[in-house]
Order: structure tokens, then C-alpha cells, then sequence
């Protein structure tokens, strides 16, 4: 076929979007721009030379350095962990593979804090360790701790990416490459690492993004990085001026990783689907050797980012006092509902007519309100909290310390989640169905309630959920924004380790659990619905 | 032509797509009577699903005009205009069961009466027992016939059908042709049907609109325009042809094969179109001007044979009585007239 036949098959331009999609998009994007534009202001109030001493100053290099040590830190140990997992579970003959692949997820159901939490708990003079080994064993904290605690919860991340493209790659390159010559080494880095290129990259920009924006673990394990200067900063100094500076780097860090990943990326495609059935990925024999490893290191994997925390939780659950304060558990559990589930609701009302927008009307400005929701996403979260405050502050200073502005900033920080399954029912949902209801009588407006809405109900109802049981383990929004004496499960956990209450902590760590782990199985079911999808498309 | 008044009437449509020069749709002009069934023909990328939804209102021409019983409703919503639409795909609401689906097209009249009136739609294509099931649970036949009922439920005025019969398999798409348009024709339906086969359009179609890259080449009733073809686009899409090279004179004209009758008294030089079911081979005695047998292909139902003459290759197509074995010198005796084409080339 002509390059010129084909241009007739691209999406020819549609009739331009209807205003009752245009106008929420564009609010959306406000909202989610406007706040951010006060932390630039409220940078820039100070003079010249004070922001060039700030940033020059020694201490702030220290967390740079720190930030980004711990940053590739993280991607070095998750990489290490991620790379071997995937293989093995694509392609090694180890038995119950689907097991260990869903126990390799699981991780992602004990969020970074709860894990620092866990860890800790091990260790020191009345942890599990101590207690069990009978000698003392030191609390990990600072660099190593946070490294753990860090990786152990992000690796999943990247094991999921690298799984999926294991199993995609199509094995007819690597026989044609071993066919051409190549030793199995050299076909693994020249045709398989290529491949693996895009999903390593994306899976390093969200753990790099995770740990830029992460403030639970390295509070707890006290390791001084940006997040947690800003948080020190915060709570302990009136000057907001170097607070509003050190969001701005988060920022710009997190600008920076996004940009890096696009260009490293750079603008090769996915290969062409090769014709003909896809014969099945070759699983092959290990060596024996290999094979004692490969169980070792599972075993030992899964026994530190899952034995070990549920032993800790078990062990402090144990030791909860007895006068133990329930009813301050319950409260803080409705607290947590109370502020999530109008997130979840308002963070579907941002996405849905972004993401109808970019599909169904392609145009540069829905491209850029789509922009516009993702970057709510990287926005570390305490930079995004913080601009809220100063946001409130000055443009509705009625609803500073409300918890409205809280509900609002969780929309802001995690409408871009509500997007996926959102967009898998939008592209299910045919635009020939709403084109027939117009012919059949319906106007624009009639044609999206009667048509395409209901196609859209159960993925909006998991893009509900996912947002839902983020929102309830969220702590850096919930910590910076949350009126005083609202405390939620988060909140009421950090607060507790953070003083040392380890038991009392023990509680609420397990409620969270409770939540985080129903989202990752909601996580690994929309995975694999999507990927069914996208093979239909 | 006809003096029956147009029932629905195109002038000079155009549409460019904003990402390329490309006119999908260049000049389109048609004329459409009442009842009758119309198609339009031509390969995939030549604008006829554009001209489609230009029709239906879901894209707004650049230029020209569509006028529907002598209104000009070019600039009318889709859902004003009272034109229907099967699509490729039938677009089946999946979240109603085919009754409701039916139901959905029957919104003007008084809800009580909606459900029966659907019923005898359903009735109508034969689908009665399958109102309560959803449509992903119904087969591709199925769905195609309840698409089709929902869109006759709204009484359109003009019925679209966008390549309707491309998902079924080849034996089902025979019968649904033929029941659907029996269906069509019993209700006196005006019908457009969108096709790149041609051999559907020839069988299902009153008269086709052939078209190629945004243009309409020739149109007429589908015979007639098989027969004789206006240019060498029209000719070889309709069908296997021979094209010929010749100099006419008066109603003969002088090719490599030797002297062929022509269908129009002309002169000087011709692109002639033959086709190969209206040759006969027969022995050649030496002292004419003969071709050699070089292959002959065998497809069940027909053959067809290779005969060279110099540089010249014509096809011939023969009934099992044939017998000629390769290498065997031939004549053609030719038993209708070439086509004269007109030398614009597609």
C-alpha cells in the first residue's frame, strides 16, 4: 500500500470537541497549573541575592547530592532485584512461576513508610531481632536504611514493567540472531536488553519519581534529603521563602528525570508485529547451578520485602498495650474515608473529559490538558502540598487548614491514576456508538449521556477504587494540608514512629496494609486488562 | 438517464484532512433516486467511507452541498437529518439488550408503545427469540440483522451501509446479502451501500458509483458499466481485463492480436479493453495470424489460458471443453467488441 493510501486511514480530524467536554478540561488544567504558579511566586518574592545565597548554599548541595545518592541508589538495587525476577519468572523453569510472579508484586502493598516502619521495628533494643536473636541489633537508619525500605517497596515497579516486556518479545528475534551466530550472551545484550530498553526506562523514571517524592521512609530512617529538609523546614522554620525553594528543586528534579527518560527513550518505536502466530517464549532449562541460585535469591527476596515486615507488624501488633486507644483508630479510619472517597470521586470528574478530549478529539490542547494531568502526578508530593498552602493563602485564605483544600490536592496529585482504566473503557466504548445514536435522533449532548457514559461505568468505578485506596495510605499531601487535629491512618502511624510508639503504631500500619494490599490486587487485575486490550487494538 | 426527480443530490463535495494535502473527497457529485439502491465502489483509501459520513453529517464538507428531498441540509446536525446508518462494525450499544437497542431508535414515539413496535422489528429480521440477550452474545449475522433493524426502526429517510457485510464469513455473507436486500427492496428503502467488493456491489446494487482516489470514475447500472468500462481504472477494477493497444479505424481497430471489432466508430490511437470470458480460443491453421498457447491455469469452475502474441499477453477464460495443451499455436475469435477507452489514466 502507497504512503499516500495510507494517510486516509489516520483518524481523519473530527467535528471539534462539544463545549460540555472543553470546559471542565480546561478547569482542570487550571487547577492543577494555578496552585503551582503561587509556589513559583511565592519563590520569587525574595530578593535577587537572598535566592542565589540559598542556593548556593552548602547545605542545600548536601540534599542534592543526597536526594540524587539515594535516587540511583534505589534504581541500582531495584535494577539488581527487578532484572533477575523478570527473567526468571519469563523464562527459567522454575516451578510456580505465576505464584512467584504475583508474590513478586505483592511488595507494593506495604507502602515505603510502613515498610521504614517494619524495618525499624526490627531492630534496636526492644525489636523483633533483639528479642529473638537475644543480642542487640542496631536500627537501620540514615542512607541504608532508606535504601532498603526504599527499594524493597519499588522494585515491583520495575520487576512488572520488565515481566511483561520479557513476555512480549517475540523469541523469532533471538532465533534469528542465534541463527545469525551469536553466543547466548551476546544475543541477551544486543536483541533482548534493546528490547527491554522502554520498559526498563519507564519503570526507573516512576521508582525515581517515587523516591524524589517520598517523605514517609526517609523521616522516619532521618535521612536528610530535599523532601525531608522541606518537612524539617516546614514545621520548624518561619522562613517560607528557602521552604518554597527547596519544592521549586523538588520540581525541577522531578522535570528533569521526566525529561532525561524522553531522550533517552529517544524516538525509536516498538518493532512491528511480526506476521503470523507468535510461537510461545522458549522456557529453558538453568543449569542446576543456576537454578539453587535463582531459589535462594527468590527465597531470600521474599523473605526480606515480605517475611520480615509481616513478622515485625505481627511481632509489635502483639506487644499493643492495653489501654490502646480505639476509638482513636476508628476516628482516624473514617477521617481517612471521609477525605478519600471525595478525592477519588473529583479526581474521575478531572480525568474523564481530559481523557475524552485526547482521544476522541485529538487536538494540541488536548494534548496539553493531558500534559497537564500527568504533571500533576510527578509533582513530588510535598512540593504540590506546599503549593497549595500558599495557594490557599492568598486566593482563598477562607479555606486554608479546611479539608477541602486537602480533598482538592489529592484530586490535583492523583487524577492522572484515575486515568488508565478510564481510557481502556473510553477505547472500548466505540465512537461509532455515539455517531449511530446521532443518527438516530440524538444530540451531541443526549448521544454522551444515553451511549457513552454508561459504556464508561466500570472503568470508572476502578479508577474509583485505585485512586481510593491510594488516597487512604497518602501521608506527605495529609501531612502538610490536613486541618489541625485531623489525623488519619497515615498520619496517626508516622506520628507514632516517629516518637517511638512502636506498638501503638502497629494498629493503624495494619489498616493500611488492609487498604494498600486490596489496591495491588486491583493494580495486577487492571494490568492484565489492559494488556488484553491494547492486543485487541 | 431518468427524468424522476433526485431524491437526494451531492454537489461537488470536498474534504481535506488537515494532516496532508490529500483531498480524501475531491469533487463529488450524485444523484440518488427514491427506492433505489445505490452503491458506492472503489478501493480502500479512495474516500467512499468519507463520502459516507459527509452524508451522515459526521464531517462537515470543505465545499459543495447535500440536498435531501430538495432541502439543502449540508449544514444540519446528523441528528436532523433522518439518515440511518448500519456500520462496518454495527456499533450494537453494548450495554443494552438488542430489544432495547431497537427501543433506543423509537425515542419519538410514546414509551409505551416503543417496546411492541421494537418487537416487530425484531419480528422483521427474524430475531424474535434473542431480545433479552446482549449484544456480544448474539452472532455476527445476528448483530448485522439487528443493526440493521434499529436503524429502519427510525424510518430514515436514506439508509447508509458502511461495508455492512465485511465481517462475516463468506458463506453467511451470501445469504445475509440477499435477505437484506429483499428486505430493502420489500420496504422500497433509498439505500448507499459502501463496498470495495466488487462483485457485491455488481449483485446487491441498482446502479454503483465507481471511485478512485476521491473522484467518482463512472457510473451506471452495474451491467453497463462492466460491460463498457469508460476508462482503464474502471475496466481492471471490475473485473480481470485485457488491456489492448490499437489503431482504430471506422469500427475496427488493428492490434498485436490482428483486426478486433470496437464499440464506437473512431480513429487513430486506442487503449481497447477485452475481457477474457468474451474471447473463444480455436485451432489455428497456418496461414493466420496466430498466438501461442504458453499456459493455461485451471480454477475449478473455469480455466484460464496465456497466449502470447509477440510481446502481447492475453488471458482467456474457458469452460472445461477446452482442451488445448501449452505450446500450441491459437487464434482468438472475439465475440463481443472492445471497450474504447478514454486515455486518463487512474
Amino acid at each position: 500500500m502507497s504512503s499516500a493510501s495510507l494517510a486516509f486511514y489516520r483518524r481523519p480530524a473530527r467535528l471539534s470537541a462539544p463545549w460540555f467536554l472543553l470546559l471542565p478540561a480546561l478547569f482542570t488544567a487550571l487547577i492543577i497549573c494555578l496552585p503551582l504558579l503561587y509556589l513559583f511566586l511565592r519563590a520569587l518574592h525574595a530578593q535577587p541575592d537572598v535566592i542565589i545565597e540559598m542556593l548556593v548554599r552548602s547545605r542545600t548541595l548536601l540534599l542534592l547530592v543526597n536526594t540524587l545518592g539515594l535516587a540511583g541508589g534505589v534504581l541500582l538495587v531495584t535494577t539488581i532485584i527487578a532484572l533477575p525476577l523478570a527473567w526468571i519468572t519469563a523464562r527459567g523453569n522454575i516451578p510456580c512461576k505465576n505464584v512467584i510472579t504475583v508474590m513478586g508484586a505483592l511488595p507494593l502493598a506495604i507502602p515505603g513508610y510502613v515498610m521504614a516502619y517494619a524495618l525499624i521495628g526490627i531492630g534496636g533494643h526492644y525489636g523483633l531481632a533483639t528479642h529473638m536473636l537475644g543480642f542487640y541489633v542496631p536500627r537501620p537508619e540514615g542512607y541504608w536504611g532508606a535504601l532498603l525500605a526504599l527499594s524493597l517497596y519499588t522494585y515491583p515497579y520495575l520487576f512488572l514493567n520488565l515481566r511483561t516486556a520479557f513476555s512480549e518479545l517475540d523469541p523469532r528475534h533471538e532465533n534469528t540472531a542465534r541463527s545469525l551466530g551469536l553466543s547466548e550472551f551476546k544475543v541477551f545484550t544486543r536483541v533482548t536488553l534493546p528490547h527491554l530498553r522502554p520498559a526498563l526506562l519507564s519503570g526507573w523514571l516512576v521508582i525515581a519519581l517515587y523516591v524524589l517524592g517520598d517523605f514517609g521512609t526517609v523521616a522516619l530512617m532521618r535521612y536528610d534529603v530535599l523532601s525531608y529538609a522541606l518537612y524539617t523546614q516546614y514545621i520548624g522554620a518561619f522562613d517560607r521563602t528557602y521552604t518554597a525553594w527547596l519544592g521549586l528543586m523538588l520540581l525541577a528534579l522531578a522535570v528533569c528525570f521526566i525529561v532525561c527518560e524522553h531522550y533517552a527513550l529517544g524516538t525509536r518505536q516498538k518493532a512491528p508485529p511480526a506476521l503470523g502466530a507468535k510461537p510461545p517464549s522458549r522456557s529453558r532449562p538453568l543449569h542446576p547451578i543456576a537454578f539453587v541460585f535463582s531459589v535462594i535469591f527468590i527465597g531470600i527476596l521474599f523473605f526480606s520485602a515480605l517475611g520480615l515486615p509481616i513478622l515485625s507488624l505481627a511481632y509489635w501488633l502483639a506487644q499493643v498495650p492495653a489501654g490502646f486507644d480505639y476509638a482513636n483508630l476508628f476516628y482516624s479510619l473514617m477521617r481517612s474515608l471521609g477525605a478519600a472517597i471525595p478525592a477519588a470521586v473529583i479526581c474521575i470528574c478531572m480525568t474523564l473529559p481530559v481523557m475524552l478530549l485526547r482521544i476522541r478529539y485529538e487536538s494540541a490542547l488536548s494534548k496539553f490538558t493531558e500534559r497537564v494531568l500527568y504533571l500533576g502526578y510527578a509533582v513530588p508530593p510535598l512540593a504540590l502540598a506546599l503549593a497549595f498552602v500558599f495557594f490557599s493563602l492568598n486566593v482563598i485564605p477562607a479555606l486554608y487548614q479546611s479539608v477541602w483544600v486537602l480533598i482538592l490536592a489529592y484530586g490535583v496529585g492523583f487524577a492522572a491514576l484515575a486515568s488508565g482504566p478510564l481510557r481502556t473503557a473510553i477505547l472500548q466504548a466505540s465512537s461509532r456508538h455515539e455517531e449511530a445514536a446521532r443518527t438516530l435522533g440524538r444530540t451531541p449532548r443526549q448521544a454522551f449521556i444515553s451511549v457513552t457514559l454508561p459504556a464508561l461505568r466500570r472503568g470508572a468505578v476502578t479508577s474509583f477504587i485505585l485512586v481510593f485506596l491510594v488516597v487512604i495510605k497518602e501521608l506527605p499531601i495529609t501531612f502538610l494540608l490536613a486541618p489541625t487535629g485531623y489525623s488519619t491512618l497515615a498520619l496517626g502511624m508516622f506520628s507514632h514512629t516517629n516518637e517511638g510508639l512502636l506498638a501503638q503504631a502497629a494498629p493503624f500500619a495494619c489498616a493500611i496494609l488492609l487498604f494498600s494490599g486490596l489496591s495491588v490486587v486491583i493494580l495486577l487485575r487492571s494490568l492484565r486488562e489492559a494488556v488484553s486490550t491494547n492486543g485487541k487494538i | 438517464m431518468d427524468c424522476r426527480d433526485a431524491y437526494l443530490k451531492t454537489e461537488a463535495l470536498a474534504k481535506t484532512f488537515s494532516d496532508g494535502a490529500l483531498a480524501a473527497v475531491r469533487r463529488i457529485s450524485l444523484e440518488i433516486r427514491r427506492s433505489e439502491i445505490f452503491c458506492l465502489l472503489g478501493p480502500s483509501g479512495c474516500g467512499k467511507t468519507t463520502t459516507l459520513r459527509l452524508l451522515a453529517g459526521f464531517e462537515k464538507p470543505d465545499a459543495g452541498k447535500i440536498f435531501l428531498e430538495g432541502k439543502d441540509i449540508t449544514d444540519s446536525p446528523p441528528e436532523a437529518r433522518n439518515i440511518g446508518i448500519v456500520f462496518q462494525d454495527y456499533a450494537l450499544f453494548p450495554h443494552l439488550n438488542v430489544l432495547e437497542n431497537i427501543a433506543f431508535a423509537l425515542w419519538s414515539h410514546p414509551r409505551k408503545a416503543r417496546k411492541a413496535m421494537a418487537k416487530d422489528f425484531l419480528e422483521m429480521v427474524g430475531l424474535s427469540d434473542f431480545a433479552s440477550y446482549m449484544p456480544h452474545e448474539i452472532s455476527g449475522g445476528q448483530q448485522q440483522r439487528a443493526a440493521l433493524a434499529r436503524a429502519l426502526a427510525a424510518e430514515p429517510k436514506i439508509l447508509l451501509l458502511d461495508e455492512p457485510f465485511s465481517g462475516l464469513d463468506t458463506r453467511l455473507r451470501q445469504s445475509v446479502r440477499e435477505e437484506t436486500r429483499n428486505l430493502l427492496r420489500e420496504r422500497g428503502t433509498t439505500c448507499i451501500l459502501v463496498t470495495h467488493d466488487q462483485e457485491e456491489a455488481m449483485s446487491f446494487a441498482d446502479r454503483i458509483a465507481l471511485m478512485n482516489e476521491g473522484l467518482i470514475e463512472q457510473t451506471g447500472v452495474p451491467e453497463d458499466v462492466y460491460a463498457a468500462p469508460s476508462n482503464p481504472f474502471v475496466a481492471q477494477f471490475l473485473g480481470r481485463t485485457n488491456l489492448i493497444e490499437g489503431l482504430a479505424n471506422g469500427l475496427n481497430a488493428d492490434t498485436p492480436i490482428g483486426i478486433i471489432p470496437i464499440d464506437k466508430s473512431t480513429s487513430g490511437h486506442v487503449l481497447l479493453s477485452l475481457r477474457p470470458e468474451h474471447i473463444v480460443l480455436e485451432p489455428a491453421n497456418s496461414s493466420q495470424q496466430s498466438g501461442i498457447l504458453v499456459r493455461r491455469e485451471f480454477k475449478g469452475h473455469d480455466m484460464t489460458h496465456w497466449v502470447k502474441f509477440g510481446d502481447t499477453d492475453i488471458q482467456v477464460d474457458t469452460d472445461f471443453t477446452c482442451t488445448f495443451d501449452a505450446g500450441t499455436p491459437v487464434l482468438l475469435r472475439i465475440r463481443k467488441a472492445a471497450t474504447v477507452l478514454s486515455r486518463t489514466e487512474p
